[in-house]
């Protein structure tokens, strides 16, 4: 391009208005940047279910739990090939401003289903041997500090010991588990469902819910239809998801983060074309002088008009990509609440598009103007 | 002597409402090439029109305008435009150079729609700025200029793309004497030496006697001054 001297003194036309345009640009960006950073992680959490596994929770809602003796009866329903089951055990460590996403579970059929976790071979035998053993994810157990063979308080705010009446359980780390590469879990602790059962005051027999994975989940709709259709009339009615729809519906009592954000960052940029769009009008209407002489020397309109457009493309995508830059950068920083390892690539080349439209959206009505100029009025100041 | 421009039955003007205001009427000029012509007259009677007419930033009500072969009536704004960038140079009383170009960048404006290439295009502007004197200010903005100095450089990029018809309004309206008179120099040197025709439209007597021909415009109309 080489109108680069055209454009940039263009761009510097007026350095102060710039400098305003720059700044507003760019924190426009890093906003979106950040938000939309937030929204995909959920959406990428979402996206990365496995759609083979169906969950089945009571119609009643997850407290109230299925008896254990379902578990044959979703075994025989056609198209479900495994089932195992977890319970919810609201652990907490230390404090209660520490909770721990905790599940009591049958480990072998467990691990079965969920063969994303990854545990060494010698530590699952351990699992399997040691009753009051837990495995935990390693970003836990980095937290905590804990090691293998560590015994460890857990309070629960649901689960009583039948023992002594009191809510503080005892566990001893057997393992540590990793998460398979590009895949996540909740998951941060991992008891044995037999211990759990014998040592709990109440509803014993009953487990959380029941994951059963399928055949075909192609078929996921049908097998749903029919593992519900077996507990239809029973005082165990069931109602079955596979794991996408749980997640969503999981996210939804977020109070529908994806919409607020997609609002806010439409009210953002809305803002933003409007604020640009008039900057780049006004700096356009101060320079038609200018603009006439460059088409008294031989400038064509078009010419002119896309020095114009690269003039709104080197701000808007200059400080858009800065903004980007600094949202990339300070991301790790959301990780913790996202749990997203970085910025999708998708976002920094969505948000460089984004700042592309925005420049042609800006740079339209100020080319409209262009075209209206007439040189010789313009020359005699009128 | 060839003829550069020639107006023919000219007439330019315009519909304020019902109401028609007449510039100029029937016009009828002859200017050869090489000539250097000056265009006196009272403020508001259509020097500039006609100066604008013949550079062909502006078509005629009536009539025919030919400059360099070129019926320019008849061309279109986008050939107008091209045809001005190959034929026509411009000098203006306020000098009009871009504010935030350097002198050396205002001076490349007209090659910037060539195809000449990097190297090239700085040998022309260091020649044109050779010529005007500006050879050492090349790297100033305009605004770091005297007056005199910046029609200088308005001069060099009126010549850079070596156009035959140089067209000049008061080119030394904004300058005192002694500065004014050596932009005629030059401008007398340009059509001397290289030939340009220019046509300078001025208030100033002193400054009309650098041209070999005078005309007058008045009412609409057009005289001759005696040689
Ligand atoms: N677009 C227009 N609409 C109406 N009248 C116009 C327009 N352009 C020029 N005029 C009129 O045409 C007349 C001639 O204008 P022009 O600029 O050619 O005069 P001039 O001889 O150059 O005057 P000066 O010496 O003051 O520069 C003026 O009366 C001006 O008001
Ligand atoms: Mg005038």
């Amino acid at each position: 391009m080489k109108h680069y001297r055209l454009i940039w003194a263009g761009v510097w036309s007026d350095s102060t208005r710039t400098a305003y345009t720059l700044v507003s640009i760019f924190a426009a960006f890093v906003l979106f940047g950040m938000l939309q950073g937030i929204t995909s992680a959920f959406n990428h959490a979402v996206a990365q279910t496995h759609l083979d596994r169906l969950y089945v929770d009571s119609r009643f809602g997850v407290a109230k739990g299925l008896p254990l003796a379902a578990l044959g009866k979703i075994e025989r329903v056609p198209g479900v090939t495994r089932v195992t089951h977890s319970s919810w055990f609201g652990g907490s460590y230390q404090d209660a401003r520490q909770p721990i996403f905790a599940l009591a579970v049958d480990p072998q059929s467990y691990l079965d289903v969920y063969s994303e976790l990854l545990l060494p071979k010698d530590q699952v035998a351990a699992w399997l041997k040691t009753r009051d053993g837990v495995v935990v994810s390693r970003k836990i157990a980095e937290r905590y500090h804990w090691k293998i063979g560590d015994r460890i308080p857990l309070r629960s705010s649901i689960w009583s010991l039948k023992s002594d009446g009191t809510s503080v359980w005892s566990f001893q780390v057997v393992g540590i588990f990793d998460v398979q590469k590009d895949r996540r879990t909740l998951s941060e602790l991992l008891l044995s469902y037999a211990y759990f059962d014998e040592a709990r005051q109440f509803k014993n027999g009953t487990v959380g819910w029941y994951i059963a994975q399928i055949a075909d989940p192609a078929g996921s709709a049908q097998v749903a239809d029919a593992i519900d259709a077996a507990f239809a009339n029973s005082s165990d009615e069931t109602l079955t998801q596979n794991e996408q729809e749980k997640a969503e519906a999981m996210l939804k009592q977020h109070g529908d983060i994806d919409m607020a954000i997609h609002l806010i960052i439409g009210a953002v940029f809305f803002t933003l074309l409007l604020l640009t769009g008039n900057t780049m009008m006004q700096s356009v209407r101060e320079r038609v002088p200018e603009f006439a002489v460059l088409k008294t020397i031989g400038y064509s309109t078009t010419m002119i008009s896309l020095i114009v457009l690269c003039e709104a493309m080197v701000i808007c995508i200059g400080a858009a990509s800065l903004g980007l830059l600094c949202a990339w950068l300070f991301y790790p920083i959301l990780q913790g609440a996202t749990d997203a390892p970085r910025m999708p690539a998708w976002v920094l080349i969505g948000g460089v598009l984004i700042a592309m439209l925005l420049a042609i959206a800006t740079a339209i009505p100020s080319t409209e103007r262009l075209r209206r100029v007439n040189v010789v009025d313009a020359l005699a100041g009128r | 002597m060839s003829v550069a421009v020639q107006l023919e039955r000219v007439a330019k003007f315009y519909r304020r409402g019902a109401e028609k205001v007449e510039i100029l009427q029937g016009i009828d000029l002859d200017i050869g090439a090489g000539q250097f012509l000056a265009l006196m007259g009272p403020s508001g009677s259509g020097k500039t029109t006609l100066l604008n007419l013949i550079g062909g930033l502006d078509r005629p009500s009536a009539g025919c305008v030919t400059v360099a072969g070129e019926r320019v009536n008849e061309l279109s704004d986008l050939q107008l435009t091209r045809w001005r960038k190959q034929h026509v140079g411009f000098i203006f009383q306020m000098y009009n150079l871009m504010p935030k170009l350097t002198v050396d960048a205002n001076v490349e404006l007209p090659l910037m729609l060539t195809g000449l290439g990097r190297k090239q295009r700085a040998s022309h502007v260091a020649a044109a700025l050779a010529m005007v004197g500006l050879s050492d200010r090349a790297k100033h903005r305009p605004a770091e200029l005297s007056g005199g100095q910046q029609q200088r450089v308005a001069i060099a990029r009126a010549i850079i793309a070596d156009p035959a018809l140089l067209v000049c309004d008061e080119p030394t309206g904004d300058l005192d004497r002694q500065t004014g008179t050596g932009i005629l120099e030059l401008l007398r040197t340009l059509n001397r030496e290289l030939g340009k025709t220019i046509i300078m439209v001025t208030h100033d007597p002193v400054a009309a006697n650098f041209a070999a021909r005078r005309l007058y415009v008045d009412k609409g109309q057009l005289l001759e001054a005696a040689a």
